[in-house]
């Protein structure tokens, strides 16, 4: 994701904004002139200064030249197996965050690994193999040696 | 307790087997993770934390000193062989090294960087071991005014020494220290910014951050890049023993050494500077001021020695400001930082105090690596033909793998893989637009120490901003900073000025 300095700066001053609006809400203690607030509502005056510099950069170069679109892919998604291989690294985050409590951790990673090894152009065979080597060797050195209760899922009664 | 007392116990610590067993396993990872393009010394350590995290902190720290020199070495193997730099800190000297062995000249391109590296690393840590006792004595009378000023000065580093875009670093590092305010405040304990996660109330887990700012925006950067249709790159032929002809470029060159050494060491010891920049520093000076400038970048092994003795050196001294004042040298002492706080070793002065032993069983492990890095180099250089066929393809969803685990073990939720894989998003779109990541990680470690010292000044002296500079020391290191920012800010309205008078 290509995104051009001033929409990054417009973003930042939105992020500014709305830490000030938070820091406001947090409680003040009576006799305490500093508390919970001055910290985060520096650093929003610091992001609120720092998009409107970017801001301010982005349009002085643009005046001495045309500048691109404000967002845009970064150029090597459009080409060969960029953009597959991309969804498949987060579609294997996302699936042992919402579906290896259920399903366990060694049925999800098998199955997703092997997709993004097939994703990346490995033959089948080899690609079942790597996903089902690297698996297990997390699940004995994680869950076996350093007892991390990586979930069991469907596996519970066999592991 | 006597010194003697102090070396014999720090000895008993680390001459433990467990202990050498780890430095030697956590060693062969960092060579091979270093070797690896792609994948970085700061990854090595980051993917290694999980599972120190369950050692005591002794062999913990020993398998973060040894797999971080030996990435940083590891990383000149694949830049001679194929013109690839492993890790970032072998880049500046890639071109020399590659046109090195494409003129035969491979085993003693490689056996000069492993040596010179081996020098460099020891005389970082015969600095450390020198400076930072003599530190931490000193820095035992600071107060919260010295250690906010010293906060202050290291995160101004990271914008301003070590960033070519001022403004983006500075972004970078605000968008660390607002991470760092997630969660109860220290000094009042009302939550903040944690949209009403119970998991976010102790504030953003550093470690899964980490892995997801080093290790999974590398994953996706990585398989977005690959291209299937390019030809696996030829690598030259390496003949002869690698130590040949290795003696002589040492005997030539013993200024080269001393000198990448020094600067080395005192880039590292600056916050937020590493092995990365100390090499391309040490590589310009050395250009500057050699005889014969011209053959820089076309295969000459001069500016190789400077910089190789340079990013090692900078390995040891960036754990000078990390052990006296809990400030780190760089993005890998950033994380030693967060396993000290986990294992109960709150760095700073008080720990050259109270457990002197585990100060000295570090220098001890810091020397041991060193040297352990000769023969475990010279196997990795012998491998790494075999190891460098292993195709970025197969290695990418491996290392997916582990950073998955890796943060799970951190929370031993899933808890910990969210927020990898929130912060590895940004830190992916970030360097994609520029930003650096590294001041990201600074201000996140920093941030509540800053935080801390600066709400302790404020409230001593009843905001009074005078008070910052009453204390010698305190009013000397703001001044260093109230420089640092004039300088800066001077500089940027000159390049305002002279952008205009050429529009």
């Amino acid at each position: 994701m290509k995104i051009t300095d001033a929409v990054s700066g417009a973003l930042l001053i939105a992020l500014g904004l709305f830490m000030f609006w938070q820091a406001s809400l947090f409680p003040s203690f009576g006799g305490q002139p500093y508390g919970a607030a001055l910290l985060p509502s520096i650093l929003a005056g610091g992001f609120v200064l720092g998009g409107a510099l970017l801001i301010l950069r982005d349009v002085m170069a643009r005046r001495q030249a045309a500048g691109g679109p404000l967002v845009s892919l970064v150029p090597e998604l459009r080409q060969g197996t960029g953009m597959a291989a991309l969804l498949a690294v987060l579609g294997n985050v996302l699936a042992q965050i919402w579906v290896a409590q259920s399903l366990g951790f060694i049925p999800v990673s098998v199955i997703g690994l092997s997709v993004l090894f097939l994703v990346l152009r490995l033959r089948p065979w080899v690609a079942l193999a790597l996903a089902v080597g690297t698996s297990m060797a997390c699940w004995w050195l994680f869950a076996g040696l350093l007892r991390v209760p990586l979930p069991r899922g469907i596996l519970d009664g066999v592991l | 307790m006597g010194f003697g007392d102090i070396l014999l116990q720090a000895a008993l610590l680390v001459l433990d087997p467990q202990v050498l067993l780890t430095a030697l396993l956590a060693g062969m990872f960092g060579m091979f993770v270093g070797a690896m393009p792609g994948l970085t010394a700061t990854m090595a350590t980051a993917l290694l934390v999980p599972m120190t995290f369950f050692m005591d902190p002794i062999p913990a720290l020993a398998a973060i000193v040894s797999a971080s020199g030996m990435a940083i070495f590891a990383g000149d193997i694949p830049g001679a062989l194929l013109r690839i730099p492993g890790t970032p800190a072998s880049a500046a000297y890639v071109e020399d090294s590659h046109r090195l062995a494409l003129q035969g000249k491979l085993n003693m391109a490689l056996g000069t960087n492993l040596l010179v590296s081996c020098i460099g690393g020891l005389f970082g840590v015969g600095v450390l071991i020198a400076a930072a006792p003599l530190l931490a004595e000193f820095a035992l009378r600071f107060t919260s005014y010295e250690y906010f000023w010293l906060a202050t000065l290291g995160l101004s580093c990271a914008i301003f020494i070590a960033s070519a875009d001022p403004l983006k670093a500075g972004i970078a590092l605000l968008i660390g220290l607002a991470m760092a305010t997630v969660g109860l405040d220290p000094t009042t304990g009302v939550p903040r910014f944690t949209l009403g996660q119970v998991d976010l109330m102790a504030g953003v887990e550093f470690i899964p951050a980490m892995i997801g700012l080093f290790a999974l925006a590398e994953v996706m950067r990585g398989v977005i890049r690959l291209n299937h249709n390019a030809p696996p790159p030829p690598m030259p032929a390496g003949e002869g023993a690698l130590f040949k002809g290795v003696g002589g470029v040492i005997r030539r060159h013993p200024k080269n050494i001393v000198r990448g050494s020094l600067m080395g060491t005192l880039i590292g010891a600056l916050p937020g500077a590493g092995a990365d920049i100390a090499a391309w520093m040490a590589y310009a000076v050395s250009k500057r001021f050699s005889k014969t400038p011209e053959k820089y970048g076309k295969g000459h092994v001069e500016g190789l020695v400077d910089a190789s003795a340079a990013n090692n050196a900078a390995v040891g001294g960036a754990w000078i400001p990390a052990l006296v004042f809990g400030i780190p040298g760089d993005s890998v002492t950033a994380i030693v930082i967060g396993v000290l706080y986990m294992k109960g070793m709150n760095p700073g002065p008080t720990v050259f105090i109270q457990n002197p032993q585990l100060i000295y069983a570090v220098f001890m492990i810091f020397i041991l690596t060193t040297l352990m890095m000769v023969p475990l180099g010279w196997a990795a250089v012998k491998a790494s033909r075999q190891v460098l066929r292993v195709p970025s393809r197969v290695l990418l969803p491996i290392v997916l793998s582990f950073c998955i685990v890796g943060a799970f073990a951190m929370t031993n939720s899933v808890f910990g893989i969210v927020i990898m894989l929130a912060i590895g998003l940004l830190g992916w779109v970030l360097e994609e637009n520029g930003f650096p990541v590294a001041p990201i990680i600074l201000g996140l470690v920093l941030g509540g120490m800053f935080e801390r010292m600066f709400m302790t000044s404020m409230i001593k002296s009843g905001g009074d901003l005078t008070a910052f500079f009453e204390r010698p020391i305190a009013a000397g290191l703001g001044i260093c900073v109230l420089l640092i920012w004039g300088m800066a800010l001077l500089g940027a309205v000159r390049r305002m000025g002279k952008g205009r008078g050429t529009a």
